[in-house]
């Protein structure tokens, strides 16, 4: 059988030259493909110290090796270069239709290098790869762009990622919009972009991509289609999406509600969780190849908001927004996130750059007079015109626009109040709500302060119980879950004390992490009906069966710890240090206003215990954190 | 009487499946393009219209797949036959 590989367009915009690059059987079975080769190329091809927003940054945009498949939720792309936000590896992974038309363009990624002279885009129509003029654009907000595109190429169908206003404005979160309404929203991509003077790609293919062993894979379709709609979680998330969450959190008093400062916002329940879901929403949207349709199309029929119609009610503007700056409506939280996606914005760095103001306003440390308005708690006029600003480095905005860590250090006596981890503005769940490996995960993750990279497969929100604090977590599912779920018996039972029903979280944070990484490189979607029924062994009959390439759930595995390795080889190469992964003072030195029966506060020896145990069980060294050269020569990274 | 498949397109999401799994059983690849039956989606408007082309071969596997219900298998008297009716 002919071996197996990827094709991907490399582009250098300095010279405007567009080559072919084969990405060869070895190389995906080391590296699996999307995350995986976006994390290998960028490792090799971005120099230590080169400048995030210079010519020598690389973006790469890398499909999973599944999607454009049939496989329920195999759509996602990562993008990744170095970070102008954290200076870390920047990576971010999106759905909808972009990557699946790469793909049947006859490519599974692309890589951008080098600077443009002038605005451009680059459009890609099956094998007719053109970059050109994007004059016209520059200005354009992400919605404007798409449209402009597609008619300037006679293509309603052509997909579209672009950057707006906030990109081309080099706002460190920046984002690269996904269409109209998804994003690669974290760690500032879209300024990447912008600093490349590249508006946007344009992609469309009409062809197709057969599977090497048909019948195998298909029946394995079949296989995770039912393992998916049998998902406890399967039909909740239908119905609510991620708005699933909103009730959860609330009740751990785990929502960021003032920059931190409470854990359960007055009203939060009656006019921003899951109940109101139904009263702005009576269907769901799907990306591709999707059977769950996790976001909402909103409509908004009366009040300010009148008319608004857009995708929405995914739980990171509703908890950022909603909670983080007290926004306490649903129309107003979707006109936000609308200026988000058009101006291009990462929604979470974004909320929380502008809690983090209005708690500056709140103490007194910003006045008015700086400000050029008032900035209270839940009006949603001022965060507008705070987003517009940051989107376009206006007044306070061009501030605000180098995230919350960079701010700081240029408004006195702000720092205690910037919630970030690596630099990179921490989203929805507070630690002193709720210890699990998903919080934890803000601790250990590759990118910074951010819970999407060690969802944990096993994940029950329905229970908060630690008993044996910061070590474990609540596993509360029945013998038969424990039995099927798809993991190693020996590891199995390493994380899970069955007896105690206790999920070890150090072990699982390894493990989860490996996992996910494992799913940002093959393109399926990591929502808990998906994560849960979908692991190690059965993406390695699909990824053997699609590619011909020999998997085992082990080699699989093996894969996802090597992606992790060399992402955090890239950190420490850019000078990371232990200490860095840390929470911010805020959540070891006071409890939540409103929780007045606990007072939790975090204990900073406990964590740093928990850190010790993860490094372990990493095989990396206790005190620097770099990995042993025996986990090294285990990976094969010690070249 | 013949079984052909009666589309109600508005609870339809948007997720392909019907045309993707088309494409692969007739064609034995992935694509959108050579399906005999298609989502036209108004994505900026949140719209999506399924459409079924004469050519549809009625082996119904796109009813079998769609996770929203949008498709249903219904007997009609042959001269009206046309492969599929968007109902």
């Amino acid at each position: 059988m002919d071996k197996y590989f990827v094709r991907f367009i490399d582009v250098d915009l300095s010279n405007q030259k567009i080559n072919i690059l084969t990405i060869e059987e070895s190389t995906l079975k080391d590296y699996l493909g999307g995350a995986g080769i976006s994390a290998r190329i960028i490792y090799d091809e971005v120099s230590l110290g080169a400048d995030p927003l210079g010519e020598e940054n690389v973006l790469c945009f890398s499909a999973g090796i599944f999607t454009g498949t049939g496989l329920a939720t195999a759509c996602r792309v990562e993008a990744s270069a170095k970070s102008p936000l954290t200076g870390l590896i920047g990576t971010s992974n999106s759905g909808n239709y972009w990557g699946a038309e790469l793909v049947y363009a006859g490519y599974h990624g692309v890589i951008i290098r080098g600077k443009s002279k002038e605005p451009c885009y680059l459009s890609i129509f099956n094998d007719d790869i053109r970059i050109i003029s994007a004059e016209a654009l520059w200005g354009l907000d992400s919605w404007d762009t798409m449209t402009f595109i597609r008619k300037e190429l006679c293509d309603s169908d052509v997909q579209i990622a672009s950057i707006g206003q906030a990109g081309e404005n080099l706002v460190k979160y920046a984002s690269i919009q996904n269409g109209p309404y998804d994003a690669w929203g974290r760690t500032g991509l879209g300024a990447v972009m912008g600093s490349k003077n590249l508006k946007a790609i344009a992609v469309r293919g009409t062809g197709s991509i057969h599977p090497k062993n048909e019948k195998a894979f298909l029946k394995e379709v079949e296989l995770s289609f039912k393992a998916i709609k049998s998902s406890p979680f399967y039909d909740a998330f239908k119905e609510y999406g991620t708005m699933l969450a909103t009730i959860p959190y609330y009740n751990f008093g785990a929502l960021p509600g003032r920059n931190f400062q409470i854990g359960k916002p007055e009203g939060w329940m009656e006019n921003r969780s899951r109940k109101v879901v139904k009263q702005y929403s009576r269907r769901g949207v799907a990306c591709i190849s999707c059977p769950i349709a996790c976001a909402h199309w909103v409509e908004v029929k009366e009040g300010k908001y009148k008319g608004l119609s857009l995708k929405d009610m995914e739980v990171t503007p509703v908890i950022g927004f909603g909670a983080g700056c007290d926004i306490d409506n649903i129309p107003a939280i979707s006109k936000i996130t609308e200026i988000c996606q058009r101006y291009g914005l990462d929604m979470v760095s974004a909320a929380s750059s502008i809690a983090f103001a209005m708690e500056l306003y709140q103490r007194g440390l910003l006045k008015v007079e700086f400000i050029g308005f008032s900035l209270e708690w839940g009006d949603d006029d001022a965060v507008i015109k705070l987003l517009i600003q940051i989107a376009t480095r206006k007044g306070i905005g061009d501030i605000l626009a180098e995230g919350v860590r960079e701010a700081s250090k240029k408004i006195p006596e702000s720092e205690y109040y910037a919630m970030h981890v690596k630099g990179l503005e921490i989203p929805m769940i507070d630690p002193r709500g709720r210890w699990s490996t998903w919080s934890f995960g803000n601790l250990t993750n590759i990118r910074g302060g951010d819970h999407l990279r060690n969802r944990n497969p096993v994940e029950n929100l329905r229970f908060n119980e630690n008993r044996k604090p910061y070590e474990t977590e609540a596993f509360e599912f029945d013998q038969g879950m424990y039995d099927s779920f798809d993991m190693p018996e020996d590891i199995k039972e390493s994380i899970f004390d069955k007896d105690r029903k206790q999920v070890d979280i150090p072990r699982m944070s390894k493990w989860s992490e490996d996992l996910i990484s494992v799913y940002n490189s093959v393109g399926l979607c990591i929502r808990p009906p998906v994560l849960q029924a979908i692991g190690p062994s059965a993406i390695a009959r699909l990824y053997s069966s699609f590619t011909g390439i020999d998997m085992t759930a082990e080699s699989i595995m093996k894969a996802g710890e090597r992606i992790w390795n060399l992402q955090k080889l890239f950190n420490l190469r850019e000078g990371e240090k232990p200490e860095d992964s840390m929470y911010p003072d805020r959540f070891f030195d006071e409890a939540q206003a409103d929780d007045l029966e606990y007072q939790r506060k975090l204990d900073i020896v406990k964590v740093k215990e928990i850190l010790r145990l993860y490094l372990k069980a990493r095989g990396w060294h206790e005190d620097s954190g770099i990995p042993s050269i025996d986990k090294l020569n285990e990976l094969g990274l010690s070249k | 009487m013949k079984k052909v498949i009666k589309v109600n397109t508005e609870p339809c999401i948007g997720c392909s499946l019907c045309s993707l799994t088309c494409s692969v059983t007739w064609n034995h690849a992935y694509g959108l393009n050579d399906s005999h039956i298609t989502v036209n989606r108004n994505d900026l408007a949140g719209l999506f219209v399924v459409e079924i082309f004469d050519t549809c071969k009625r082996c119904f596997k796109c009813v079998e797949i769609c996770p929203s219900s949008c498709l249903e298998v219904v007997e009609i008297q042959e001269n009206l036959d046309k492969g599929g009716h968007n109902g």
